[in-house]
């Protein structure tokens, strides 16, 4: 089997005085061409860890590797060719416009001005279609709904052009048909472009329908990480994602 | 292209706005009188040659310099903040860079004159650094930008009660020299002092122009800009120092002077229609230098035979400014 262009060793995280473990000694890899849904409780720590797989969160202990690197050992510049991440919280960015926005993607390959080049345009204009969004481009994201800037937060992680997609909650805020384009557009992504691509969702259905593997983190630091069908026959997975008490969930069965 | 030949109109008008200034003053004289003044040189006994070289050339190059810097410090604490209400005057940085000069001027720190406008401009510096230390440390902990201008206006009001502290102890003469000073104007900008404040402005311009692509990345917030590989705490400290250094170099030499770095980034953005730093702090630099040179040439000709200070004109025309600036922010919060 190919190896992992992303991974982590033994890694444990928490948060707070009081130290609450959000995932202890967690070994996962992603690999190229894969899709990945992270899944959990709010709360369960999905956003600090995919931090944490960025780069911009020290873990406790453990380490997180790509294609067998150390995240340690790679510079922010380096490491910003290598993966995207795009948060769901609601930064300061209200006075950009949506296209300003989505270029920031291509932050890391501008020179020191920061001049955007004519291939730059194109890249960006290429990942406000790829997400439907060229509507959305001068208008200010200010003016924009949460499920608008989720989308422009997908093309802002297109346009950086990255092997590695790292997305928070990318499908909340989205009406049903929007949930439908993005969640295929992320499976097409992985298998055409062979991106790696993890993604933290709320959504089971589209989470154990689409995804290749999932993980789940479970309370007390414990995780699964496995196939669809494996999560699904997990007992403590099944609790913890309320499985059991969702007789419209058909999964496997 | 239309954002070129916005900013060919914008250095246009620059250019017109310095003659303006430059023509204005309590003695009247024409271009042609100007330009022969210009042409002839310095160290004339002739009266116009003597106003020009002496008096309005200084206060306009201060204007110029002070409105650029001024609009640049206010552009980049608003960014620095995530704050459209941020502006070196309004969150206390000119009062950090006065209680340095208070320091300076009242408690008689003096020297030889070229040493003595460095220990002005270096006192005003670390007053301003000072209270940029401690926006810093309180913007995490006030999160709506009311709050933040109101611990702006707290701290300059808490700064304005020590200054008042050190004048009562001060001798007539320093009080007076500083009382002309707290009334903002580059009438008193002396050759002396432009040695001084046009490399700290310049310089300064410069890091800021170096700084607009970390800037930028800001904008997304500190997280997602350390994911595309900006160095978010060198940004910040390095974008905190370059607002102070400029807006304390404006405050020693030409005194307080507010709302031209609060309201002409927005005037900017208005203008240029662009919001991102690579526009702004060019846009910004040259709308605040427009600003400031307009406001100084009408307080020399609004009411005949009397000079205004600048920061009269200004805040006369900028706090209906700063208001609708305010009510709009509102009406945005609400929507």
């Amino acid at each position: 089997m190919k190896s992992p262009i992303l991974s982590t060793q033994g890694l444990c995280l928490s948060v707070g005085k009081a130290s609450r473990i959000l995932c202890e000694d967690l070994n996962f890899s992603l690999h190229s061409g894969e899709l990945v849904a992270l899944l959990g409780r709010n709360g369960s720590g999905k956003t600090t860890l995919l931090k944490a797989l960025a780069g911009i969160r020290t873990p406790e202990s453990g380490r997180v590797s790509f294609n067998g690197e150390s995240v340690g050992e790679i510079s922010a510049r380096r490491r910003a060719h290598l993966l995207a991440l795009t948060l769901s919280s609601r930064q300061g960015d209200g006075v950009l416009s949506g296209e300003e926005f989505v270029a920031l993607g291509r932050w890391p390959h501008t020179p020191w001005h920061g001049s955007l080049s004519d291939a730059d345009r194109d890249l960006i204009q290429r990942a406000l279609e790829i997400t439907g969004t060229p509507s959305l481009a001068s208008l200010s994201m200010s003016q924009l709904s949460d499920g608008e800037r989720q989308k422009l937060g997908l093309a802002r992680a297109l346009a950086q052009e990255t092997p590695i997609l790292l997305l928070d909650e990318p499908l909340s805020h989205l009406d049903a048909p929007s949930r439908l384009y993005e969640i295929a557009l992320l499976r097409r992504l992985a298998s055409e472009e062979n991106k790696a691509i993890l993604f933290s969702c709320h959504d089971l259905d589209l989470a154990f329908h689409s995804a290749d593997r999932l993980l789940v983190l479970l309370p007390g630091g414990a995780w699964f990480y496995g196939t669809p069908v494996e999560v699904a026959s997990h007992t403590v997975c099944r609790e913890t994602l309320g499985l059991a008490a969702a007789p419209w969930f058909r999964y496997g069965n | 292209m239309k954002f070129r030949r916005v900013a060919i109109l914008l250095f246009a008008l620059l250019a017109l706005a310095f003659v303006l200034d430059l023509l204005s003053g309590s003695s009247s004289f024409g271009i042609s009188e100007v330009v022969a003044a210009l042409k002839a040189g310095p160290g004339s006994t002739l009266a116009a040659q003597e106003i020009i070289w002496e008096i309005r050339l200084p206060r306009v190059l201060a204007a110029l310099l002070a409105g650029s810097v001024l609009a640049v410090s206010g552009f980049q604490m608003q960014t620095l903040f995530r704050n459209p209400l941020a502006g070196p005057y309004e969150l206390g940085l000119s009062a950090g860079a006065g209680v340095g000069v208070a320091c300076f001027l009242l408690l008689g720190w003096q020297g030889p004159s070229f040493l003595a406008q460095a220990g002005l401009l270096g006192a005003a510096m670390l007053g301003a650094l000072a209270v940029m230390v401690l926006l810093v440390a309180l913007a995490p902990l006030l999160r709506s930008p009311a709050a933040l201008l109101l611990a702006g206006l707290l701290l300059s009001s808490g700064l304005g009660a020590l200054i008042a502290a050190m004048q009562a102890f001060s001798g007539a003469e320093a009080l007076q020299s500083f009382v002309n000073w707290t009334l903002g104007s580059m009438g008193g900008v002396t050759w002396g002092q432009l040695a001084w404040l046009t490399p700290v402005c310049v310089l300064g311009l410069i890091a800021a122009s170096f700084g607009t692509k970390s800037l930028t990345a800001l904008m997304l917030g500190e997280d997602e800009a350390r994911t595309l590989g900006s160095r978010v705490k060198l940004t910040r400290m390095g974008t905190a120092a370059c607002a102070s250094i400029l807006a304390a170099a404006v405050t020693a030499f030409c005194g307080p002077i507010a709302f031209i770095g609060l309201g002409m980034p927005h005037v900017a953005r208005w203008v240029l229609g662009r919001t991102d730093p690579r526009a702004l702090i060019p846009g910004s630099a040259l709308l605040g230098a427009m600003g400031l040179l307009v406001c100084d040439a009408l307080s020399q000709i609004l009411i005949p035979g009397r000079v205004l200070p600048v920061n009269v004109v200004v805040s006369a025309l900028g706090a209906p400014l700063a208001l609708l600036l305010l009510l709009r922010y509102q009406r945005r919060s609400d929507s």
